[in-house]
C-alpha cells in the first residue's frame, strides 16, 4: 500500500474516531431501526416474560421461605434469616441473568448480516453513506437494548439483597459485569459469523463454540505453561475464563471456599478480557464485512470507502452463488423419501476442504494429548468427555432449530406444504437429516474410545455406556428444536429457546431445587438432592461412565461413582445407562409426535397417512 | 373447478378478505387483478390449503379445503409470489424432489421431470445448481415444479413479478401454451396488459372485496358502457390544418359524434400530431369510420393519424373500481 493511500486511509480512521462522529453513529439510524424492530417482535416480549417468570419463581421460593421460617420469629430473626440466604438469591440472580443474556445475545445477534442478505435488504443498506463499522455497530448496539432490558429485570430483586441481606455492592456488580461483557462477546461473535454464515442457525452455532473457545483459552494456557514450566503462568489466568470467574463470585458469597483472595480482582479482568474480545472481534468483523462484500461484488481492489456496488439480491431475489462456486454438478438419483433424501445429504461443513482442516486439527491436539498426558490418563478421558458431550448437545440444539424456520426464512415452506407429503414424512425427514449432521463429534469420541480401547487403557463397554448415555439426550435435544422450529417463524429464535430448554432443564431446574432446598434443609440431604437433580444431565453421568470405564491397574473393581447413590457395578451401571437412554428416547417421541401433531394442524395435512 | 363462498380472513385488525365469493369453471384461464395487499394471495394460500380462512368455504376440483387437504394439494399446482428454492440442489434434482414428494412412480419420474422441462426450456439447465439461475429461469422453474405432477388446476400468484421484459414475454407464452393445454390457470398479476392477453375472465379485488368477477369482453362493455358507449377514435391533426377548437365544434354538429374532447398536448403524447389531437367518440350505431373521415375533412382538418382506441384492461380495472370503495 502507498504511503499517501495510508495517510488517506489512517485520516479517514481517525476521522471515524472522532467523538461527535462517533455521536452522530449511536444511535444513528440503523440502531434506531433496529431497537424498534426488536422492540416489535412477539419473541421479545416472550423473552422477556420468560425471564421474569424465572425471577418470580426465586421470589416466591424466597418468600415462601421466609413465611415459613420466620413464624414465631423476632424481626431481628427474620433479617438474620434473609441475610443467610442473600447469598443463594444473589448467586440463582447473577448466574441466570448471565446464562439468558449470553444465548439471548447469540440468538439475537446471529441473523445481523445474513438476514438482511436473504432478505434483500442489505443492497438497500449499502447504497446509504453508512460504513462498515456503522452497519455492525448500529446492527449490534440496536439488537443489544433487548439485552439491556432483560439485565436489568434482576436488578430489582438484587438490590433487596444487597439492602436487606447485607450482599456487598462490589460482588452484585463484578457479576453484572461479567453478564454483560460475556454477552457483549456473544453478540459480537454471532454477528461476524452471521457475515460468512447463509444460516442464522449456522451462525449461532459458530459463535457458541467460537465463545467456548474464547473463554477456555486462558485456563489452557494456564495448564499448558504450568506443565511446561514456561514462565508467565499465573493463577489467575484460570480466572479470565468467565464462568470459573462467576464461580469465584458465587463462591465468595459463600465465604470464600477456598477460592484464592485475588479472586474478585480476577473477575474483575475477566470482564476486561470478555470487553477487549468484543472490541477485538467487533474490528475483525468490519473488516470482514468491507472484504467480503467487496468479494462478492467481485470488486479486487478497495475504492470508496463506504458505497459499494450493489453484491446483494435486489429485493424478492435470493443471493446470486459467488463466481467461484461451481454452478453446475452431475444430478443424483432422488430418492422415494424426498425431505429425507434431501436432509440426510447435507452437509455439515461448507467443504471437503473444510472438514479435513479441522480433522487434522483434532486429530494434531489428541496426538499430543496421547504424548504430553498419556492415553492412560483418567483425566484426559473425563475431560474430552466433557466437553464433547457440551458441544454435542448444544449443536443438537442449534442445528435442529433451523429445520422448518428454515425452510420458512429461505421461503421454500409454500411450495413444501404445496407437496400431500403428510405431517410424519416431513417431520421425520427433518429430524433425521438435524440428528446425522451431529455424526462429527461422536466419530471424534468414538475414535478417541476406540484407540484408548486398542492400546488396552479403557474397557470396550464404554463405548456402549457412552452411546447410551449421549446419543438418545442429543436424539432428544434435535426433536424438540424440530418442534420448535414449527413454532417459531425465526430459527434463531428456535434455537434460542431450544437452548434455553437445554440449560433450564439439566442446569437451571436443578441449581433452582437446589437453591430451594438449600434455604429450607441444610446438610446432606440437600446435597444429596441437588446431586439427584443432575442424574438427569448426559454431562455428569457421561464422565462417571468414562472415569468407570478406564482399566484400573491397582484395584479389581469398577466403580461408578453415581453422585449419592453410590458406586455402581458395571452391570448396574449399565442398566442404568439403558433406562436412562429409554427414557430419552421416550421424550425425543413425544418432541416428534408434537411436532407432526403441530405442523399436520397448522397446514391442514394428515399426520401419518402418505397422500398417495 | 374453483367455488368460494364467503371466504373471510383476518390478519389482527386487517381484513384482507371480505365475503370472497367466486366461480371459475372448467378449462378458463383467470386473471386475478388488484392493488398489493388486495387480497389476492392470501385468497390463493387459501385455495392451496396453506391458510384456513376465519369464515366461508371454497372447494377445489370438488373438494373442500377444510376437509380434504391433500386431495386438493394433488390435483393443484401452486406457485407462491416469492419462489424459495433449495439451492444445493440442481435443476433436475429440485424437480425430482417435487416428483417424489407428489409420490409419482419412480419409473415415470425422468420422462416427466424431461417434458416439464422441455416445456419450460430449461433442459440445458437441467444440471445447473437451482441458486445460479437467473430469476427468470427460476420462476419457469417454478412453473416446472407445479406442472410436475400434472395437476388440473394452476394457482400462480405473480408469476411474472421482478422479470425482464424478454423473460416475462417467455413467461406470457408459458402460461398461454399451458392455457391451451386445458388447465383452469388462476394468475395474479399487477401487469394488465399481460392479463388481458391470455386470460378468458378475470376477478377485481381491492381491499379484500371482489368489485368484478366475469369475462373480460363483460369487463369490456362494461367499461364501455361507463365511458358513456360508442367507439373512441383518436385522431391527430397535420400542421396547416384548421385549428383544434374549429374542427371540434363543426364535428359537434354531426349526430353520430356524441363527443369530441382535445387529446392532451403532444409534448405528454410523443405519438400525437404537432398540431394536435383530438378524442372522438362514435355513436355505436353510426355509420363508422368513413363518416367520420368525411366529416373531418368537411370540417378543414388535416389528418395525421387515425387510431380506433381499444378499451384496455387498464380502463377497465379503473372504471369498474372506481368509487367502488370509496
Amino acid at each position: 500500500m502507498s504511503a499517501p493511500r495510508l495517510a488517506r486511509r489512517l485520516r479517514r480512521a481517525a476521522e471515524m474516531l472522532r467523538p461527535s462522529v462517533l455521536l452522530a453513529s449511536v444511535p444513528g439510524p440503523l440502531f434506531l431501526k433496529e431497537a424498534q424492530l426488536i422492540g416489535r417482535r412477539p419473541s421479545t416480549y416472550w423473552t422477556r416474560g420468560a425471564a421474569s417468570a424465572v425471577l418470580l419463581v426465586l421470589i416466591s421460593i424466597l418468600f415462601v421461605v421466609l413465611w415459613f421460617e420466620s413464624t414465631d420469629q423476632s424481626a431481628a430473626s427474620r433479617l438474620q434469616q434473609l441475610q443467610i440466604i442473600a447469598p443463594s438469591v444473589t448467586i440463582a440472580v447473577l448466574w441466570f441473568t448471565y446464562v439468558i443474556l449470553t444465548v439471548c445475545a447469540l440468538g439475537i445477534n446471529a441473523g445481523a448480516i445474513c438476514e438482511e442478505r436473504r432478505k434483500g435488504t442489505l443492497s438497500a443498506l449499502l447504497t446509504t453513506p453508512l460504513a462498515a463499522w456503522q452497519i455492525l455497530l448500529g446492527k449490534i448496539a440496536g439488537q443489544s437494548v433487548q439485552l439491556i432490558v432483560i439485565a436489568l429485570l434482576g436488578a430489582p430483586l438484587l438490590l433487596a439483597v444487597r439492602v436487606f441481606g447485607g450482599v456487598g455492592p462490589q460482588t452484585i456488580i463484578i457479576g453484572y459485569a461479567l453478564a454483560v461483557s460475556s454477552a457483549l462477546l456473544a453478540a459480537t461473535l454471532a454477528a461476524w459469523h452471521s457475515i460468512h454464515s447463509r444460516k442464522a442457525s449456522t451462525a449461532m452455532l459458530a459463535a457458541m463454540l467460537s465463545f467456548a473457545l474464547i473463554q477456555c483459552a486462558p485456563p489452557v494456557l494456564f495448564l499448558l505453561l504450568s506443565h511446561y514450566g514456561i514462565p508467565g503462568a499465573r493463577q489467575w489466568h484460570i480466572f479470565l475464563c468467565s464462568p470459573i470467574a462467576m464461580f469465584a463470585v458465587s463462591a465468595e458469597l459463600f465465604g470464600s471456599m477456598g477460592i484464592p483472595v485475588f479472586a474478585r480482582s480476577a473477575a474483575t479482568l475477566s470482564a476486561a478480557y470478555a470487553l477487549a474480545w468484543s472490541v477485538l472481534i467487533y474490528l475483525i468483523s468490519c473488516l470482514h464485512l468491507r472484504w467480503y462484500l467487496r468479494r462478492e461484488a467481485g470488486f479486487s481492489a478497495p475504492a470508496a470507502a463506504t458505497v459499494i456496488p450493489d453484491p446483494a439480491p435486489t429485493p424478492g431475489r435470493r443471493t446470486r452463488r459467488p463466481a467461484h462456486r461451481s454452478a453446475a454438478r452431475v444430478s443424483r438419483d432422488v430418492g422415494d423419501h424426498p425431505v429425507l433424501w434431501r436432509e440426510l445429504r447435507q452437509s455439515v461443513f461448507k467443504s471437503r476442504r473444510n472438514l479435513i482442516i479441522v480433522a487434522l486439527a483434532i486429530a494434531a491436539l489428541f496426538i499430543y494429548l496421547y504424548f504430553e498426558a498419556g492415553i492412560d490418563e483418567r483425566n484426559l478421558h473425563t475431560v474430552v468427555t466433557a466437553i464433547a458431550s457440551m458441544i454435542l448437545l448444544c449443536s443438537a440444539a442449534a442445528v435442529s432449530s433451523g429445520s422448518l424456520s428454515g425452510e420458512r426464512e429461505s421461503r421454500t415452506l409454500d411450495s413444501l406444504l404445496s407437496t400431500p407429503l403428510s405431517a410424519f414424512e416431513i417431520i421425520s425427514g427433518k429430524f433425521a437429516g438435524a440428528f446425522r449432521r451431529l455424526w462429527f463429534i461422536p466419530a471424534v469420541i468414538g475414535t478417541h474410545f476406540t484407540l484408548s480401547y486398542l492400546a488396552g487403557v479403557v474397557r470396550p463397554i464404554l463405548l456402549l455406556h457412552l452411546a447410551l448415555i449421549l446419543i438418545p439426550p442429543a436424539a432428544a435435544v434435535c426433536a424438540s428444536g424440530v418442534w420448535f422450529s414449527t413454532m417459531f417463524s425465526k430459527s434463531t429464535t428456535a434455537a434460542a429457546v431450544n437452548m434455553a430448554l437445554v440449560f433450564g432443564f439439566w442446569l437451571g431446574l436443578p441449581l433452582m431445587v437446589g437453591f430451594t432446598i438449600d434455604t429450607m434443609t441444610t446438610g446432606r440431604m440437600a446435597d444429596d438432592i441437588l446431586e439427584i437433580m443432575f442424574m438427569p444431565n448426559p454431562v455428569p453421568i457421561a464422565v462417571v461412565a468414562a472415569g468407570g470405564g478406564v482399566i484400573e491397574r491397582s484395584t479389581s473393581t469398577v466403580p461408578y461413582p453415581m453422585l449419592s447413590i453410590g458406586r455402581l457395578s458395571t452391570f448396574w451401571f449399565t442398566a442404568y445407562t439403558c433406562v436412562h437412554a429409554l427414557v430419552y428416547a421416550f421424550f425425543t417421541l413425544v418432541f416428534l409426535w408434537l411436532a407432526t401433531r403441530r405442523l399436520a394442524g397448522s397446514s391442514g395435512r394428515s399426520l401419518w397417512r402418505s397422500g398417495n | 373447478m374453483i367455488e368460494t363462498r364467503h371466504l373471510t380472513k383476518t390478519y389482527a385488525s386487517l381484513k384482507a378478505l371480505d365475503d370472497l365469493t367466486l366461480d371459475i369453471g372448467p378449462g378458463e384461464v383467470f386473471g386475478f387483478i388488484g392493488p398489493n395487499g388486495a387480497g389476492k394471495s392470501t385468497t390463493m394460500k387459501i385455495l392451496a390449503c396453506l391458510l384456513r380462512p376465519d369464515k366461508g368455504t371454497a372447494k377445489v376440483c370438488g373438494f373442500d379445503i377444510a376437509k380434504d387437504g391433500d386431495e386438493i394439494r394433488r390435483c393443484i399446482g401452486y406457485m407462491p409470489d416469492f419462489l424459495g428454492v433449495y439451492d444445493d440442489l440442481t435443476v433436475d434434482e429440485y424437480l425430482h424432489f417435487f416428483a417424489a414428494a407428489f409420490k409419482l412412480p419412480r419409473r415415470q419420474r425422468r420422462s416427466i421431470v424431461g417434458q416439464v422441462l422441455t416445456l419450460t426450456d430449461l433442459t440445458e439447465k437441467k444440471d445447473a445448481l437451482v441458486d445460479s439461475l437467473s430469476r427468470g429461469m427460476q420462476q419457469r422453474l417454478g412453473v416446472a415444479r407445479v406442472l410436475i405432477h400434472d395437476p388440473k388446476v394452476l394457482l400462480l400468484d405473480e408469476p411474472a413479478s421482478g422479470l425482464d421484459p424478454r423473460a416475462r414475454i417467455e413467461m406470457r407464452s408459458l402460461l398461454q401454451e399451458l392455457g391451451r393445454m386445458g388447465k383452469v390457470l388462476m394468475v395474479s398479476s399487477h401487469i394488465l396488459s399481460e392479463l388481458a392477453e391470455m386470460c378468458s375472465s378475470i376477478g377485481i379485488i381491492e381491499r379484500g372485496k371482489l368489485l368484478y368477477a366475469g369475462s373480460i369482453e363483460d369487463a369490456y362493455e362494461r367499461t364501455k358502457a361507463l365511458s358513456g358507449g360508442g367507439e373512441v377514435i383518436l385522431v391527430g391533426l397535420e400542421a396547416g390544418s384548421a385549428p383544434g377548437e374549429a374542427v371540434k365544434a363543426s364535428l359537434a354538429r354531426f349526430p353520430f359524434v356524441i363527443g369530441v374532447e382535445s387529446s392532451p398536448p403532444a409534448s405528454e403524447h410523443p405519438g400525437s400530431a404537432p398540431s394536435g389531437a383530438l378524442r372522438v367518440r362514435l355513436a355505436s350505431d353510426a355509420g363508422g369510420h368513413h363518416a367520420l373521415i368525411e366529416a373531418l375533412l368537411a370540417s378543414g382538418a388535416r389528418i395525421g393519424s387515425f387510431e380506433p382506441q381499444d378499451v384496455k384492461l387498464e380502463d377497465a380495472f379503473l372504471k369498474l373500481t372506481t368509487g367502488a370503495l370509496q
